[in-house]
């Protein structure tokens, strides 16, 4: 098929509003009564409450509701609700500092800060635990009193025979691995409006990945019908993973706006993002490696200890996902993943781009170069030999399809000059190159027990196309690869197309945009909804123009009768099918991810993934020898898109992953003491700015045989999950010293090249 | 935050009587960068601002007839950074004003903003404090002058009184045997300050003799500091590598450095050492290259 719209840099179909300020977001939103919510945050990492006295925060002026535990409902929450840990309100403990105890409604910001600062709190303070070692030890204070110990979930998977195969191979490699707190910066907090109307429905103006899914945890933990809950989305500011799980504010706000029958608005703070919004969940990793002579390798051998904050969270899940990728990258026929999430008192992780997989890529792909330089091997040569390839099971499980992984290593390896790199000349300064594989979803997962997707769209008489879609553009941009997939199939113009997206009254039930899935997932659905609307358009057009409904050819907006010269508008059939003969032209498109034949949950391991996702990154680094400074020169990423939907979006999906892994690698670092973060905003949190990004190559490798539309697989996260290995292989070939540990900052590089001298 | 009074004079006299009354409760506001941040996040409590974007004079920026630098206090970190006469005669200046924060920040952000709020982190003072600069300060009426390297009384302090404010910057010109420059080190681009060195160097012509030298320190003690016992090593000597390395190792022992979130104290001396070096290279490589007439 030709293709007039797939594959091109075309711009974003929200760009002008963004850039000229229309867009709306949570925080622009005006309406009539609004007033500001504030939450009043544990200050002790581990207390007991003994009383709350808010009298004086009522009685201040302009204050319309304080609310506690008592005024909230008392059941527990969490994203699995059989491991709901979590209150609402705390009414008898608190388990990190920023746990919410309290909240008020108020007139505007000043009162509502000083409602909350006269709340009185009385404490008897617990002993905390803050290290995951520690937690486990026996006798340590409990996280959760309820339970037996601070250890909350366990995962193992075994395939093949690893004791056997760790005794018989030649060559092993075991360390340890730890990764840290990693903050999802988004530019826009958390945030959302509550208000309820005289119909008893609530409606949550927020900014979700998952609309829907929030909504039914919003009902759950409110105790209401599911029906009685509607959330629009306004325009947001970057989610990462961040927005996916419903925050306490939302049935906060709810439950102020219900007493005063207002809306409430509840709008993070930075200093609350960052110490309140939750983490990518830190690992520490005990890893070995196993290799015959000739290069394979036979076996991997992984235990994680995941730290997850007071809270689940999506801590269970994000292990699970972990051991998936485990198994899957190489296929190495024996395989142990052991692992557990431990309780602590600190602020609770939850998803995060790439979801457990860039610490865990962080330890194997470190390991592998250790490996190769162990065997006297080259690092990418080790990899082409364990390569993964298309039409294939692994000996865990996962069905490979449309992968094109030695291409992707290929293309990365010779942009960046990797057979020169031995050649390179000594100038005193110390430069490395190194690079690391990953594979990744491209498609979401089954994880629910089931993955599919629904999409309508409308045309108008007046000359628009209305595409209703459930995936969310929460900066990603997917609304403009939608509505690119739509105006390919249905054959109208860019421009011509609307979506619509944000609001669960309107858009079909959806699991929301996450794990790389809505190209995959919604982009199938939309594919299949334009099909249908090109169906009913054809046949309108075929009535009108007296052809046969196959001979009607349908592009750029234009209409006609193949072989005929005569070129129609294409609004003017629309306008002509409704107006004249009372037909509406519409669309409705489903994409159900069928299951394997025997899946079920808790067996499924790399079976609940529809499609893989592979690339590499190879990097060049410079080590500053006298202040142990790491600047990363240049990053080559060469990853499948499977079919590029658009190419400029693409490159800065994958751009800006890089720039969030570099971060991770070597610089961003929630700093805590006795459980509370010091550095709270963006002046002590580094992330990487325009000045510290290198020169990035993008390389999209295209790969057949994945059952995307018109062939695509997501790209949201991949660009993050082989950054940082890749780095510190870098730093390896340039100063030969090898870090376990992230982030590699300067004083642990200059200590280390000490130590080398 | 809390609410506070915005006064808008619009002279010099007006703007002063403003800062002496409300108890010292009542701060000078230019470009505001740091001082609404301390308000909004630091827990910061005024009773009043006075804003400075009315009064007159206080954005001059030129060279006078003998060479020297008159800097308005209210002078913007971009208009320093970008005027022509600045990047001929004081490239070292410049250059400093280009390290603090982004190019928005600039805009806005003022030299005086930036000295009288007083960080030991402050990117323009040690440049400033090695060229000789000295502050004028004027309490309405009359002014009095101090060199800036005593403008610092502590953290967040300096030595202006009620009613005070700081009117100018002046600094003297470098002769064209003369050297200045500033190396800063931070984890990522737009960052605060972790050690900034500025090295001021006056050379015997046609040598790397030293005549004259100073060596200023930013963010490893309580205020901008000069490294002295250092300076006292290399003036009348010849500035070579083992001297520029001896001297180095010296001005670690004019450090008194803190540990804190963007490095370790232990960490803090390793950048004195090796930052005072690269500054003392570079005076030295241009001496040596014949720039000195």
């Amino acid at each position: 098929m030709s293709t007039c719209i797939i594959g091109k840099g075309l711009p974003r179909v929200d760009a002008v509003p963004k850039v000229t300020g229309a867009a709306q977001y949570t925080v622009d939103l005006k309406m009539p009564g609004l007033l500001v919510g504030k939450i009043l945050r544990s200050p002790h990492a581990h207390a007991r409450i003994k009383s709350i006295d808010t009298s004086a925060a009522e009685q201040l002026k302009g204050v319309l509701a304080v609310i506690t535990a008592k005024d909230v409902p008392d059941g527990l929450f969490s994203f699995y609700q059989w491991l709901a840990d979590k209150n609402i309100l705390c009414g008898e403990t608190v388990r990190y500092i920023g746990d919410e105890v309290a909240a008020v409604a108020a007139v505007d910001d000043d009162t509502a800060e000083e409602a909350v600062s006269l709340i009185k709190v009385d404490y008897e303070l617990l002993p905390a635990v803050f290290d995951v070692h520690a937690a486990l030890e026996p006798g340590a204070p409990l996280v959760h009193d309820d339970k037996e110990s601070n250890s909350t979930w366990s995962v193992e998977r075994l395939f093949g025979d690893p004791d056997k195969a760790l005794a018989e191979c030649d060559f092993v490699v075991e360390g340890t691995y730890v990764t840290h707190a990693q903050a999802h910066t988004c530019l826009e907090t958390s945030n959302c409006i509550a208000k309820w109307d005289e119909k008893d429905r609530l409606t949550i103006w927020t900014n979700a990945q998952a609309p829907h899914t929030q909504r039914q945890e919003v009902a759950r933990i409110l105790g209401i019908p599911r029906r009685n809950v509607r959330v629009i989305n306004s325009y947001m500011g970057g989610g990462f993973g961040s927005k996916l799980v419903m925050d306490v504010k939302l049935p906060i706000a709810s439950v102020l706006s219900r007493l005063t029958g207002r809306p409430v608005r509840i709008v993070n703070t930075r200093s609350e993002e960052f110490t309140t919004g939750k983490t990518r969940y830190p690992y520490t990793m005990s890893l070995k490696t196993g290799a015959m002579k000739d290069g394979r390798i036979v076996v991997r051998d992984l235990t994680v200890i995941g730290d997850a904050g007071a809270y689940h969270d999506k801590g269970p899940a994000t292990i699970n996902f972990s051991s998936m990728m485990f198994g899957t990258l190489y296929d190495v026929p024996n395989i142990r993943f052991q692992a557990q999430m431990v309780y602590t008192n600190k602020e609770m992780g939850t998803a995060f781009r790439g979801f457990g997989n860039p610490q865990l890529t962080f330890a194997t792909e470190s390991q592998l170069d250790e490996l190769a330089h162990k065997m006297g091997i080259d690092p990418l040569d080790l990899r082409l030999r364990n390569s993964n390839c298309s039409m294939g099971t692994t000996s865990c499980g996962a069905e490979i399809c449309g992968c094109a992984m030695t291409e992707c290593m290929e293309a990365a390896s010779e942009a960046i000059e990797w057979s020169q790199k031995k050649a390179r000349p000594s100038d005193g300064t110390l430069r490395g190159v190194g690079l690391a594989n990953m594979v990744h979803t491209g498609g979401g997962g089954r994880f629910y027990g089931y993955n599919s997707a629904e999409a309508f769209i409308k045309l108008s008489d007046e000359g628009t196309v209305t595409l209703i879609t459930s995936a969310l553009d929460m900066g990603q941009g997917s609304h403009t690869t939608m509505a690119q997939i739509a105006a390919e199939e249905l054959g109208v113009s860019l421009s011509d197309i609307n979506v619509l997206s944000h609001d669960t009254e309107l858009t079909p039930y959806d699991l929301g945009s996450w794990g790389s899935r809505a190209t995959f997932m919604d982009g199938n659905a939309v594919q299949a909804a334009a099909r249908d609307a090109r169906a009913a358009l054809a046949e309108a057009a075929a009535e009108m123009l007296e052809a046969d409904p196959a001979d009607i050819v349908i592009e750029e907006s234009k209409v006609w009768v193949k072989g005929s010269s005569e070129k129609h508008d294409l609004f003017e059939i629309v306008d002509h099918a409704v107006n004249a003969h009372g037909i509406p032209i519409s669309g409705t498109g489903q994409f159900v991810d069928k299951l394997p034949e025997g899946y079920t949950i808790p067996t499924a391991f790399a079976k609940n993934i529809p499609c893989f996702s592979f690339g590499t990154q190879a990097v060049e680094v410079e080590v500053d020898p006298e202040t142990g400074q790491v600047r990363v020169l240049r990053v080559v990423a060469a990853h499948e898109t499977g079919t590029t939907i658009n190419q400029t979006m693409s490159e800065g999906q994958i751009e800006g992953s890089i720039a969030q892994g570099i971060g991770f690698a070597l610089m961003e670092r929630l700093v805590r003491q006795e459980g509370k973060v010091q550095n709270d905003r963006f002046l002590d949190y580094k992330i990487p700015n325009i000045g510290d990004m290198p020169e990035i190559e993008t390389i999209l490798v295209e790969s057949v045989g994945t059952k995307g539309p018109f062939g695509a697989k997501g790209i949201g996260e991949p660009g993050l999950v082989p950054t940082a290995p890749a780095i510190a292989n870098a730093v390896f070939d340039a100063i030969g010293v090898r870090f376990h540990e992230l982030p590699i900052t300067r004083d642990m590089v200059l200590e280390a090249l000490k130590e080398t001298r | 935050m809390k609410p506070f009074e915005y006064k808008r004079p619009s002279s010099l006299e007006e703007a002063c009587t403003m800062l002496a009354a409300q108890d010292g409760r009542v701060k000078a506001l230019a470009g505001g960068t740091d001082l609404l941040v301390q308000m909004k996040q630091g827990g910061l409590e005024l009773d009043a601002l006075v804003s400075l974007r009315d009064v007159p004079g206080l954005d001059a920026l030129h060279l006078e007839e003998d060479g020297s630098l008159i800097m308005g206090s209210a002078t913007p970190l971009g208009a320093i950074e970008n005027s022509p006469d600045v990047r001929r005669a004081f490239p070292g200046i410049a250059e400093a004003a280009s390290f603090v924060g982004s190019m928005q920040v600039r805009s806005r952000a003022t030299v005086g903003g930036n000295l009288c709020n007083a960080a030991p982190s402050a990117d323009t003072a040690p440049i400033l404090i090695a060229c000789g600069s000295t502050a004028v300060i004027t309490d309405g009426q009359a002014d009095r002058t101090v060199l800036l390297e005593d403008f610092f009384s502590g953290p967040g302090q300096t030595v202006l009184g009620p009613g005070e404010l700081l009117r100018a910057i002046v600094v003297p010109p470098v002769p064209e045997t003369g050297f200045a420059k500033y190396c800063k080190s931070f984890r990522s681009a737009m960052d605060c300050c972790t050690v900034g060195v500025a090295v001021y160097s006056d050379f015997v012509p046609g040598s790397a003799v030293v005549r004259d030298l100073r060596l200023a320190l930013g963010a490893v003690a309580p205020t901008p500091i000069r490294a002295r016992a250092a300076e006292a090593m290399l003036v009348g000597q010849e500035l070579d590598e083992a001297l520029t390395d001896r001297a180095s190792l010296e001005a670690v022992a004019d450090a008194l450095p803190i540990s804190d979130l963007r490095a370790s104290a232990a960490y803090r001396k390793v950048l004195v050492e090796v930052l005072s070096r690269r500054a003392l290279t570079a005076a030295r490589a241009w001496a040596e290259r014949g720039a000195v007439a």
